[in-house]
């Protein structure tokens, strides 16, 4: 059974493979292959350690444990969170507002000050704290000019107010010179991302398949 | 000649590029990794100074797509983790599809580490709703988790009895090919003071830098780089004798950029000649 999964998955990685060339009927079959059993394995997960995992097992704890409260507190998310489908009845789809509203307004609660403290207030705080390596010498403040520098170049690039001329001009340029070193590091981050890909399935192919390596 | 070789089908640079992977593969070319980067050497040391019986939780945030970047991190980790005795649970909070991914992960190498399922380790797989799991775990796991990946309820497993939330747990890996280890910091580090650590794909590395550099991680492994130097500290260490899968990848990475680099001069040296002459 293992040997026939393996050729599957060998003939499924040509067939996807084969779009380098061209679009043709191959690939088309394994796409659509993939987004079929990716939903459907999706759905049958969701539903068996979502629902039964989320819903019905805690139901059957507080019930085993007489925790009527509990059985409440489980059961009133459940009904809210139905009440997305009644977008489905005309009628009544004005009722989809609740859990929209609840949805976005407990997400923003979390995320905002949470946005904030991680990403603004810490990051401002370790810039900063930075200029203590500054007793260290050396690389170390060599590292932390470097950082200082390009975070007030770049945030001078991305501020409008003022017009790009004189010194603010040349600062943006350095801004934009550290943006694209920025770019350059990413990028080359990428190919190496994606050739590992590449890499994986052709060792899959070699190894597990034709077992040459 | 250049301009036949500037206006070149791209399907001979993909046909250059798999010669490049598949021949340095069959030939087996071994490059040494000389260094290992400061953020793998930081995740392997704070893993090192844990004292065993240590929880340590790694939530595999990723599908079979990245698959050949983590899963070389996720086993390099498992190694190192069950060789020192450190007990390891994993969750799939994310994607669906990485169940079986860890959970086979998780069985091939704790059977090689002599490790029981339930008592040195435990799977407990996925459970939707992430940023309710990410707050609930600071609570009580066993409010978002009533039983592991197989189907065995949390109290009957005896590792899960000893643990409650994040103040059981030394730390917290999120092996990620997407935005989930902010989520992480966001929440259990910077409510819970949950240490946090990240495994990510090489795409998006380069973003996490800044946590690394304001002690919000505590380690970062860049991609396939990251488990190669990962599996090199696992091996050196003695922890395993066994090889993974990134210091090979990483020698047919490097094969790879020596084509690239070369087409990429290449290119540029003939665009320039040719516009001279235009000129």
């Amino acid at each position: 059974m293992e040997t026939l999964g393996i050729w599957i998955a060998a003939a499924l990685t040509f067939c996807i493979f084969s779009f380098l060339y061209k679009d043709n009927p191959f690939y088309k079959f394994a796409e659509h292959l993939f987004v079929g059993l990716a939903a459907g394995y999706g759905l049958v997960i969701q539903a068996k350690d979502g629902v039964e995992g989320t819903i019905i097992d805690p139901i059957q704890s507080a019930a085993a444990a007489g925790q009527i409260s509990e059985i409440i507190l489980i059961i009133i998310p459940v009904l809210i969170g139905l009440l997305f489908f009644s977008q489905f009845v005309p009628n009544y789809a004005w009722l989809v507002r609740i859990p929209f509203a609840l949805t976005i307004g407990y997400g923003a609660g979390l995320a905002i000050p949470a946005v904030m403290e991680v990403d603004i207030f810490k990051q401002v705080y370790s810039t900063l704290l930075a200029f203590t390596a500054f007793d260290r010498g050396g690389w170390p403040i060599v590292n932390t000019l470097i950082v200082f520098v390009g975070i007030v170049c770049t945030l001078t690039y991305f501020f409008f107010s003022v017009e790009h001329r004189g010194f603010v001009g040349g600062v943006s340029k350095i801004g934009i010179i550290f943006i694209m070193i920025s770019f350059g590091a990413a990028f080359g981050n990428t190919v190496m991302g994606r050739v590992s890909l590449l890499i994986g399935r052709v060792y899959f192919l070699l190894h597990d398949w034709l077992h040459l390596i | 000649m250049l301009d036949r070789l500037l206006t070149i089908d791209r399907r001979v640079i993909f046909i250059i590029v798999g010669i490049a992977v598949i021949l340095p593969a069959l030939t087996k070319i071994k490059f040494p990794i000389t260094r290992v980067s400061e953020s793998t050497q930081m995740l392997y040391d704070r893993i090192d100074e844990l004292p065993p019986e240590s929880a340590i939780m790694i939530s595999l945030d990723y599908g079979p797509s990245s698959m050949a970047e983590l899963q070389p991190q996720l086993s390099a980790l498992l190694h190192h983790c069950f060789a020192r005795n450190l007990k390891v649970i994993g969750i799939t909070p994310v994607y669906v599809d990485a169940v079986p991914l860890g959970r086979a992960e998780f069985e091939n190498i704790a059977k090689k580490h002599n490790k029981q399922n339930g008592v040195d380790y435990c799977y407990l797989g996925y459970r939707p709703g992430f940023l309710a799991l990410v707050l609930g775990f600071g609570k009580d796991i066993g409010e978002i988790y009533q039983r592991d990946a197989y189907r065995t309820l949390l109290t009957d497993i005896p590792l899960m009895q000893q643990l409650t939330n994040y103040d059981d747990i030394a730390l917290l890996i999120s092996l990620a090919s997407g935005a989930t280890p902010p989520i992480w910091v966001a929440y259990a580090n910077a409510r819970y003071n949950q240490a946090v650590a990240a495994g990510v794909t090489g795409v998006m590395v380069s973003d996490f830098f800044p946590y690394l550099d304001s002690g919000q991680m505590v380690g970062l492994l860049p991609g396939l780089k990251g488990a190669a130097e990962y599996e090199k500290l696992v091996k050196a260490a003695g922890y395993t004798t066994e090889s993974g899968q990134g210091a090979p990848g990483m020698s047919i990475q490097s094969v790879v950029h020596i084509v690239l680099i070369l087409l990429i001069v290449f290119c540029n040296v003939a665009h320039f000649i040719t516009r001279r002459r235009e000129n």
